[in-house]
């Protein structure tokens, strides 16, 4: 079991590409397809489960040589290895396919294709090159794309020869045409599907390092969705197609201003909230402060000093009248107790020539010249005779 | 917002506690006269911030709607 473990989780053991004459193929019931290869050195028993063969254009028969793609497994059942093939090809092809992997491999090792190097895509692209061939339905899909998502996108065509001999010669001049450029925002590499051989140019070594060292970001298009060369593997960004390369390149304009509007139109609404949440404070406080101002204490305060004042004017209101009343009667009863009131009833008071009054006969003298004060009037007399009472 | 000054937050919580000062009836009257004021300050500066803010956002719409019509005629 633990073997089994070991096998499958190593990866010596996986991707691997085996070469040989097919014998001893059969097809189960189910439609698995068991044969052996064996060249002059040893031999190997694979299984083609049925749902990969129905998808490969070739089926194992005894005496054709094959090269097969897949991965070693133990059957533990009869406690022997065996190839689960996933690809098969015509074994013509297996040197040049050898070749590749041990590229593949070497590029590997040196990092070209590290998931660190890979550089992201620039979100707002201004100018875009494009390296394919000038004529054809590539050239022209990548432009419809482009026009239709990013009218403002500038494509700079590097035109390439893109299978056959030179191919990979003119493809790393165009490349090297478009590094020239500056305001270049990225590079889509592009090519339409085709036979197997027609991409061999796109898994050359001299174009995959052009690729590595290209300056700016490249985005691979590079045949179907199935075939993945080398220079898929070096691009910063592998798209399936070049139609797909063209989309991943240049973003929706009309998507991306709805987004960022609707994003704009949320910020404004939440700062606008804000303010207007201070603004309710503010005029609650403004309120709080009209109600509690000191002008209501104020305005209390004068009243109390307005009852104040009342008071006192009708105390002073009060006052004067009181003392006048009080003055009339005092002078009544000074009136009534005027000496000068006797002499209504008869009296004379007698006052010397010194104009004091001799209120006693001993104040008098024979011959005194006196003055009477009687009620209307005064008159001069003389005393003749002065006789004390007794 | 000068550096130093209060913010507007901060002059909001005070006018909000003056308010909360100046219904205690025992508070001296000098005293009253005092924070009235001063709420009335705070209340007048932050009415002013509050509108400046009001008018940059608008400024900031108008600017961005300005942009967008920009880009849409290209």
């Amino acid at each position: 079991m633990q073997l089994a473990e070991r096998i499958q989780s190593d990866d010596a053991f996986k991707d691997l590409w085996v070469e040989g004459e097919v014998y001893q193929a059969r097809i189960s019931p189910a439609g698995h397809v068991y044969f052996t290869l064996r060249d002059n050195v040893g031999q190997l028993q694979c299984v083609l489960f049925a749902t990969q063969a129905a998808q490969l254009p070739l089926t194992p028969r005894d005496g054709t040589k094959l090269l097969a793609h897949g991965y070693v497994e133990l059957y533990l059942r009869d406690g022997r290895c065996q190839l689960r093939v996933d690809d098969l090809r015509p074994a013509g092809a297996g040197d040049a396919y050898l070749r590749l992997e041990a590229l593949k491999r070497r590029l590997s090792q040196e990092g070209l294709f590290a998931r660190e190097r890979k550089r992201a895509l620039p979100p707002a692209p201004r100018r875009v090159g494009v390296v394919t061939s000038p004529i054809g339905a590539v050239w022209r899909d990548i432009q419809n794309v482009v026009a239709r998502r990013d009218a403002r996108v500038e494509l700079v065509l590097a035109p390439a020869q893109v299978q056959g001999v030179g191919a990979v010669e003119s493809l790393i001049a165009a490349l090297d045409g478009l590094a020239q450029l500056r305001d270049l925002d990225v590079v889509i590499l592009a090519r339409g599907g085709g036979a197997a051989e027609e991409l061999w140019p796109f898994n050359d070594e001299a174009l995959v390092r052009a690729l590595a060292r290209f300056p700016k970001p490249v985005c691979s298009g590079v045949g179907h969705e199935t075939d993945t060369t080398l220079a898929d593997l070096v691009a910063d960004v592998r798209a399936p197609t070049p139609s797909a390369a063209a989309e991943l390149c240049v973003p929706d304009a009309g998507a991306t201003q709805v987004r960022a509007d609707r994003a704009w139109r949320r910020i404004g609404a939440r700062v606008r909230e804000r303010v207007s949440e201070r603004r309710r404070r503010l005029e609650t406080a403004r309120r709080l402060l009209d109600r509690r101002a000191p002008a209501v204490r104020i305005a209390v305060g004068r009243q109390r000093l307005d009852e104040v004042r009342r008071a006192l004017d009708r105390a002073i209101g009060r006052a004067v009248p009181l003392r006048r009343s009080r003055a009339v009667s005092a002078q009544r009863r000074l009136a009534a107790l005027s000496p000068l009131a006797v002499l209504g009833r008869g009296y004379a008071i007698v006052e010397g020539a010194d104009g004091h009054v001799r209120a006693s006969v001993a104040a008098l003298a024979s011959g005194d010249r006196v003055r009477l004060r009687m009620r209307d009037g005064r008159a001069g007399a003389i005393v003749e005779k002065v006789t004390p009472n007794g | 917002m000068a550096e130093g000054e209060v913010t507007l937050d901060k002059a909001l919580e005070r006018l909000e506690s003056i308010a909360d000062k100046l219904e205690d009836p025992a508070l001296d009257l000098d005293e009253a006269v005092r924070i009235y004021e001063e709420g009335l300050r705070l209340y007048a500066e932050c009415a002013k911030r509050l509108d400046a803010a009001d008018l940059r956002i608008t400024q900031l719409a108008d600017a961005l709607a300005k942009q967008a019509r920009e880009r849409g005629a290209i």
